[in-house]
């Protein structure tokens, strides 16, 4: 039992009142002359016995009246009160709102059902509680807010095709949650209890994460439990174009792909009401591109299949690979953009039989580049230049995108800074000495095998500015490859020449892709950009682009170079100086597994924090929240137990409605 | 017109508020004229002529009883006669008043004469009365003994000097109503009715034996019981300290929670007395001082006609 204002217990005094009254009454009042006194003694003779229990009776009435007023000023709590019977709390609402809260449960999605429970908290919240919405994909919405903004942003928070981090979100936001005496602290978190929104892909303990949970320590965790039947559902896992985003036209490509059948089960199991002896064993898989459908095949739940593009004409194309409606739907297609832009001449300059050059005629060949008679010089506006040897280049006849390959013999350094000086960058190459060979690090998982590639020498870049980008670095941080633009040029720096002293690259399998994707990079055909993310995940936006859309939709305004979220899955259109580019947004593959986790696994994640799981239904979670109960507020049976001691004190301190009745008959 | 309604009483004093009676102070001028009302209301009243002495004729008028039609003149002069009486004279009636300090309470002397003032007026009218009618009237008070004593005559001097007693006549000390009703039973000669004018707080039995006393030696016993309309109905004094004025006993109790015992006390003890008084063959009236007068003098009369029957 406790009391919102104890002071007013100190009102017990009061109870002296009626005692002082009673006791001093005796001895005290006016005095009436009245002659029939003898008959006034035999009344009271008669009566005395009940007078004196009917006074007894109304002290003890009266007392217990200034009891219990002055009880119910001090507001006793009593027992565990129901959810709106909760001290100050702050109180973050974690919502899980990835792609696998799109699916249907119901009547409803399953994020419809947790904003429910959301809205349940919040119905429940007092005007001295603050409150905090974030969604699992997505920045929050609102922070430290009262219940009105907050009921406001909830109704803000939408489903995403994006994949959360739920133990991250809540160790963010109890990080973030003020510690103040006399408010309680409490995260809320609702979720569909997917597996890998506890434990994404990627995700690894670091020392601010080890910061962050010691931040959950005594912390109230309520975590809902909603009533969600196994899911049977079939993806599109992942799409590989067989010549990459980028071929050139004219270059067959084929579309690989592989679907993914959640949760895993045999082909024929009888428990589960999905697995029906009647369905086909291969799901019909259809290829569209640019809006048509340009082909189809079979393929079993979780098998692999492989669909032939037709020939595309040169420029930006969309497609995607669909099936039928199946669990959750964001993951039923898979979309992609492709560019098939004209192959592009390249110049090159350096040995005649080094690995570049043998590089750059296989390309060539393959028709990957253009042929070299369709420019003049190394200044042809359509032209690309691969530099391996500066001699005799004149920096100001060099085209709009080169290439530069350090020399490989460390005493024409000093002409190979020179003529970066020539072309207007700070860029410096140094000798450098390295502890033993490096790997390539961040970057290098782009071009497959490149990863595998040893540094065995390089040299130092200098005079790197916060304008140029890194695309690839060696295991110690520096840099290895970087890329600028400077007066409408571009260009394209190694750190180590292609030479089998200094790198196992030039005779790696990597080497052919390598040298087409620098060029790619150079004359800017990629977009500096994967033309493909997975929804939630920010994408770098080129300069130039000023707007953005949904394909088929309104385009928005963009501001040129700022990072872009788009949170649901299909395809985008980028627009920006009379060039447009599409972008393919997909669910993360993680979002199609729907396997859930188990309850001990889950609290083990929130290690110190006082876990509480509640659900389903909205009882459940009712009990499960706002930790901090004060107790059953009884005010109201205090003042209806006033009134009924009022009218008893009433009627006992005045002369009873009986005996006035036989009064009026005699 | 008469003196008295010259006076500005009311033309039926007897029936008037008793309280506006004593105001005016001059207990003769309003004893006549209450008795004088009452004699004028009496005429056209079935109680004219409980005397059974005929007086003479008079001519009849609507209204008037058959009974009284005198059949002989009617045969002789085919004329319609009412025969009149007149009452007997010889009876010695002696007025006897409490002037204990218990009657000089009123509980709103706003609204009631006190017990005393009352009393005073009814001895006052009542002798009065008798003497009109022929008898004597005499008057005696008393507290704890007999105080005044004037015996009984039958003249209007001799009223005017009983009022002037009565006018003079002041609150006394504690009651002793038996031992004076004793007194009383002593001194008196020949057969009479004795009234007494009372609030009867007085000590019940030596009071009953007195009168059975009195009873015995062969007088006509009235009760006039004054009781103040406060004293039935206790009134709300709340909680209060409660006192006699004639012994000065006190009591502190809370007058609202007993108002229904109280009146039951009352009723059993207005109950006992009228027993009491049927069981003597005395009569017994109970009067409150905002009774009209008139109230007091019919039943007066009615008791002494069926005295005589």
């Amino acid at each position: 039992m406790s009391f919102l204002a104890v002071w007013a217990l100190a009102g017990l005094a009061l109870v002296a009142v009626p005692l002082a009254i009673h006791f001093r009454r005796r001895r005290s009042g006016r005095r009436v002359a009245f002659p029939a006194l003898r008959y006034l003694r035999q009344a009271g003779d008669a009566t005395a016995r009940s007078l004196r229990t009917r006074d007894l009776l109304l002290l003890a009435v009266r007392v217990a009246l200034l009891t219990v007023l002055v009880a119910a000023a001090a507001g006793p709590l009593i027992g565990r009160g129901g959810v709106a019977d909760h001290g100050p709390s702050d109180v973050a609402i974690v919502i899980d709102n990835s792609g696998s809260t799109g699916r249907i449960a119901g009547d409803v999605t399953v994020l419809d059902g947790l904003i429910e429970r959301a809205r349940a908290t919040l119905t429940a919240g007092r005007i001295e509680d603050r409150f905090w919405i974030v969604p699992a994909v997505g920045p929050p919405l609102t922070t430290a807010a009262v219940v009105a903004r907050a009921a406001a942003a909830l109704e803000r928070v939408e489903r995403t095709d994006g994949a959360g981090d739920l133990r991250a979100a809540v160790e963010r936001i109890a990080a973030a949650l003020p510690s103040e005496p006399g408010r309680h602290r409490e995260i809320q978190l609702l979720s569909d209890w997917q597996r890998t929104a506890f434990a994404p892909a990627g995700a690894s303990d670091t020392s601010d994460g080890e910061s962050a949970r010691s931040s959950l320590v005594d912390f109230d965790l309520t975590v809902y439990r909603p009533d969600l039947s196994p899911s049977d559902n079939v993806a599109v896992r992942s799409l590989t174009l067989s010549q990459g985003a980028m071929a050139p036209a004219g270059i067959p490509q084929t579309v690989f792909f592989e679907l993914s059948s959640s949760p895993e089960r045999p082909a024929s199991d009888p428990s589960n009401p999905s697995s029906d002896e009647s369905e086909p064993p291969d799901l019909p898989v259809r290829l569209r591109v640019d809006g048509r459908t340009v082909g189809a095949t079979r393929v079993s739940r979780s098998g692999r299949g492989a669909v032939r593009l037709p020939e595309l004409p040169p420029g930006p194309h969309y497609g995607r690979l669909e099936i039928e409606p199946r669990g959750l739907r964001a993951d039923d297609a898979r979309f992609f953009a492709l560019m098939t832009p004209l192959p592009r001449p390249v110049l090159h300059a350096g040995p005649a039989d080094g690995f570049v050059r043998v590089a750059l005629e296989t390309l060539r060949g393959a028709g990957r580049i253009g042929r070299l008679d369709r420019v003049d010089s190394m200044g042809d506006p359509r032209a690309l230049v691969l530099l391996e040897a500066t001699r005799g280049v004149r920096a100001a006849d060099l085209g709009s995108q080169v290439v530069l390959v350090p020399p490989a013999d460390p005493v024409d350094l000093p002409a190979f800074n020179q003529f970066l000086r020539e072309l207007q960058v700070e860029w410096r190459a140094r000798p450098d000495t390295m502890r033993g060979d490096l790997w390539l690090a961040a970057g290098a998982g782009d071009v497959p095998g490149l990863a595998e590639t040893r540094i065995l020498r390089r040299y130092r870049l200098e005079g790197l500015t916060a304008a140029d980008s890194v695309w690839l670095q060696t295991g110690d941080g520096e840099p290895w490859l970087v890329q600028t633009r400077r007066d409408n040029r571009t260009l394209v720096l190694l750190a180590s020449p292609l030479v089998v002293s200094a790198s196992t690259l030039p005779a790696s399998p990597a080497m052919l892709p390598f040298v087409e994707r620098i060029l790619l990079r150079a004359s800017e055909a990629d977009g500096r950009q994967s033309l493909e993310v997975e929804a939630g995940q920010s994408l770098s936006v080129p300069s130039w682009v000023d707007s953005v859309g949904a394909l088929g939709e309104a385009m928005r305004r963009l501001e040129g170079g700022a990072p872009l979220r788009l949170l649901r899955a299909g395809l985008y259109e980028l627009r920006g100086e009379g060039r447009r580019v599409f972008v393919a947004v997909n669910v993360p593959p993680t979002e199609s597994e729907l396997a859930t986790i188990g309850a001990e696994e889950l609290e083990e994640l929130f290690p110190g924090a006082n876990v509480t799981i509640a659900g389903p239904g909205e009882r459940a979670w009712e009990r499960g929240i706002y930790r901090d109960r004060r107790g059953v507020d009884v005010v109201p049976w205090l003042i209806l137990a006033a009134i009924v001691l009022a009218v008893t004190e009433s009627g006992l301190a005045t002369p009873r409605r009986a005996s006035r009745g036989r009064q009026r008959s005699n | 017109m008469n003196q008295a309604v010259k006076s500005g009483l009311p033309r039926r004093a007897d029936l008037a508020d008793p309280r506006s009676l004593t105001e005016m102070g001059n207990l003769e001028l309003v004893a006549r004229g209450a008795v004088e009302g009452f004699l004028m209301g009496l005429h056209r009243s079935p109680h004219r002529g409980f005397s059974v002495e005929f007086a003479e004729n008079r001519p009849y008028s609507a209204g008037d009883d058959f009974r009284f039609i005198d059949w002989k003149v009617l045969a002789r002069s085919d004329r319609l006669f009412i025969r009149q009486f007149e009452a007997e004279t010889n009876v010695k009636a002696h007025v006897v008043l409490d002037v204990s300090r218990s009657m000089d309470w009123a509980s709103d002397r706003g609204r009631y004469p006190s017990k005393l003032e009352y009393g005073r007026l009814l001895a006052s009218t009542l002798s009065l009365l008798l003497i009109r009618q022929g008898d004597a009237a005499g008057l005696r008070t008393f507290d704890d003994r007999l105080r005044l004593q004037i015996r009984a005559r039958g003249s209007e001097s001799h009223w005017r000097r009983l009022t002037d007693a009565l006018t003079a006549i002041r609150p006394g000390e504690e009651t002793d109503a038996g031992k004076a009703l004793r007194d009383l039973a002593g001194h008196l000669g020949s057969r009479g009715l004795v009234v007494l004018i009372s609030d009867l707080l007085v000590d019940g039995s030596g009071t009953r034996r007195a009168l059975r006393l009195l009873r015995h030696e062969g007088h006509e016993v009235l009760t006039f019981h004054i009781m103040d309309p406060g004293e039935r109905d206790l009134p709300s004094a709340g909680e209060a300290i409660f006192f006699d004025p004639e012994t000065g006993e006190e009591l502190a109790t809370n007058s609202a929670a007993l108002r229904h015992e109280y009146r039951d006390a009352v009723t059993s003890a207005i109950d006992e007395w009228r027993r009491d008084s049927l069981a003597i063959g005395a009569e017994y009236t109970l009067l409150t001082t905002d009774s009209p007068l008139g109230t007091a003098l019919a039943r007066f009369l009615r008791t002494r006609r069926q005295g005589r029957r």
